[in-house]
């Protein structure tokens, strides 16, 4: 082999290197390229939007200011309890305090079944009492009274069987709790 | 440019003139004859040799395949025996076209030693052959020494080269910048996007707030605002009501839906008082519950309250 055919094949070589490396790399480099720009523009979009958000902040502020607030008033109006059971104690407590107020019979207290309004947990008892006119609404007007309560329904009728009073009447009403992870909140 | 003029007598340049000895150009009387010239001016740097007619052998030729002018000399070469006297030297061979198209050309050719030496001598002195060409010939083909031949390829070679590298930097440095750049904007951009996950994260926790407390306002709307009240319900339905009815059973509802049962002379005077009240709408009697009766006056009636007031 001569020294010119030994030149040949290495620059056979170089070119077929030169060529795969062309093949190969070309489209890597391309694609690289591409992604990495792609990435660069996703990248100032996002930073866009929350620059756009981050601008906004001050009003937003205001806004969460204005929701903290509104939270406080909100937990005024919720029962000082975390779970059904002491919904349902403190519930009857008011129930007890209303039909003592009110003058009225106590006559059944029943617990309904427990539901929810969103995050709200809602404990409803139904009170009977029986009495006259007066004294039923008297009883009324102590439950309305009550700031962290809300009458759902009241039923009133003439009092059935043996009562000694005329008329009977049935309360529907609500409390409501958050449980301590809505308390807590994020 | 400045231009070398050679007969087989005489050598001149720029009117100053030199001779051979012996009367023949011979390697040593070129050199001696070209250090004569380009000593008595100061020596050009590029310098045009004419040769005339006398010294290299020119053909006109007919019937000429009609390839490239950059291969018209190598063709002619391969017939060199043909063309011109036979020499004992190799010689340089040129030609160039007068029409293509019906094959005319011209040939010259002049001893290749004889060459070499005339442009080794003018290279002593410092000077660059541009062309050797024969003088009063049109065209005239050049002739090129294959030392000036293979120093042009090589030039040639070395300005390909040159600007392919110089092409390949370029591109290169523009890739090299441009890839240099995105990295440049990536870091830039999440550093800046760093720096705000903090006041982000507040603002993303500030929202869940606002969520949380907007959930929290709907699930307390009973509790909210003007309060529905059932002892105002109890009072507006007294004052609707007609003095001759009497209610016996009344239900009242915070959703507005109210029903209530009794007894009067007229039921439709009832109807009309409930419904001629601005707080009542929809009062209608409740046929279902199998109630009415005209003869002993009882009724049922379903009604719904405008609940603008209200939640």
């Amino acid at each position: 082999m001569r020294a010119r055919d030994r030149r040949a094949i290495a620059r056979g070589i170089v070119v077929v290197l030169l060529g795969l490396g062309l093949l190969r790399g070309v489209p890597w480099l391309t694609t690289s390229i591409r992604a990495t720009r792609e990435r660069v523009a996703a990248s100032q979009d996002l930073l866009r939007r929350r620059m756009t958000l981050w601008s906004g902040r001050d009003s937003v502020e205001s806004v969460i200011e204005s929701g903290r607030a509104r939270l406080d008033e909100l937990e005024k109006l919720v029962m000082p309890v975390t779970t059904d059971g002491d919904g349902v104690e403190w519930m009857s407590d008011r129930a007890r305090e209303v039909v003592a107020a009110g003058g009225a019979r106590f006559a059944r207290l029943e617990h309904l079944v427990e539901s929810t309004r969103g995050p709200v947990h809602v404990v409803g008892l139904a009170l009977e009492v029986t009495g006259d006119e007066s004294t039923l609404l008297k009883t009324l007007e102590a439950l309305e009274s009550q700031p962290r309560v809300s009458l759902r329904s009241l039923e009133v009728g003439p009092s059935a069987g043996a009562s000694k009073d005329p008329f009977r009447a049935r309360f529907v009403f609500e409390g409501y709790y958050l449980t301590a992870r809505e308390v807590g909140g994020p | 440019m400045t231009t070398l003029r050679l007969t087989d007598e005489v050598a001149s340049l720029n009117g100053i003139e030199a001779r051979p000895r012996g009367g023949v150009w011979d390697a040593e009387g070129l050199q001696e004859a070209v250090g004569t010239l380009l000593r008595e001016e100061s020596p050009p740097a590029r310098l045009t040799i004419e040769l005339d007619g006398s010294v290299a052998q020119v053909r006109r030729l007919s019937e000429v395949p009609p390839v490239r002018g950059s291969r018209l000399g190598p063709l002619l070469s391969l017939q060199a025996g043909r063309l011109f006297r036979r020499s004992r030297e190799p010689l340089t061979i040129s030609g160039a076209w007068i029409d293509r198209r019906s094959g005319l050309a011209i040939a010259c050719a002049v001893p290749e030693t004889w060459l070499e030496s005339l442009v080794t001598a003018v290279a002593a002195r410092g000077a660059t052959v541009t062309t050797i060409r024969v003088a009063d010939r049109q065209p005239s083909p050049e002739l090129v020494p294959p030392s000036l031949r293979a120093s042009r390829v090589r030039q040639a070679r070395r300005t390909t080269r040159r600007t392919m590298i110089g092409v390949v930097g370029i591109w290169l440095m523009a890739g090299i910048a441009y890839v240099a750049d995105l990295a440049r904007d990536q870091r830039a951009i999440a550093e800046e996007l760093a720096a705000m996950e903090a006041p982000l994260e507040e603002l993303s926790r500030a929202r869940a707030t606002l969520s949380r407390v907007d959930s929290i306002d709907r699930g307390l709307e009973p509790l909210a605002g003007d309060r529905w009240s059932a002892i105002r319900t109890w009072a507006r339905l007294v004052e609707a009501l007609p003095a001759e009815a009497e209610i016996e059973v009344l239900t009242l509802e915070r959703s507005g839906r109210h029903r209530l049962e009794g007894r009067a002379p007229d039921h439709a005077a009832v109807l009309a008082a409930l419904e001629s009240s601005s707080f009542f709408t929809s009062a209608s009697l409740d046929e279902r519950a199998g109630l009415e009766d005209s003869a002993s006056g009882t009724f049922s009636i379903t009604l719904l309250e405008v609940m603008s007031e209200s939640p």
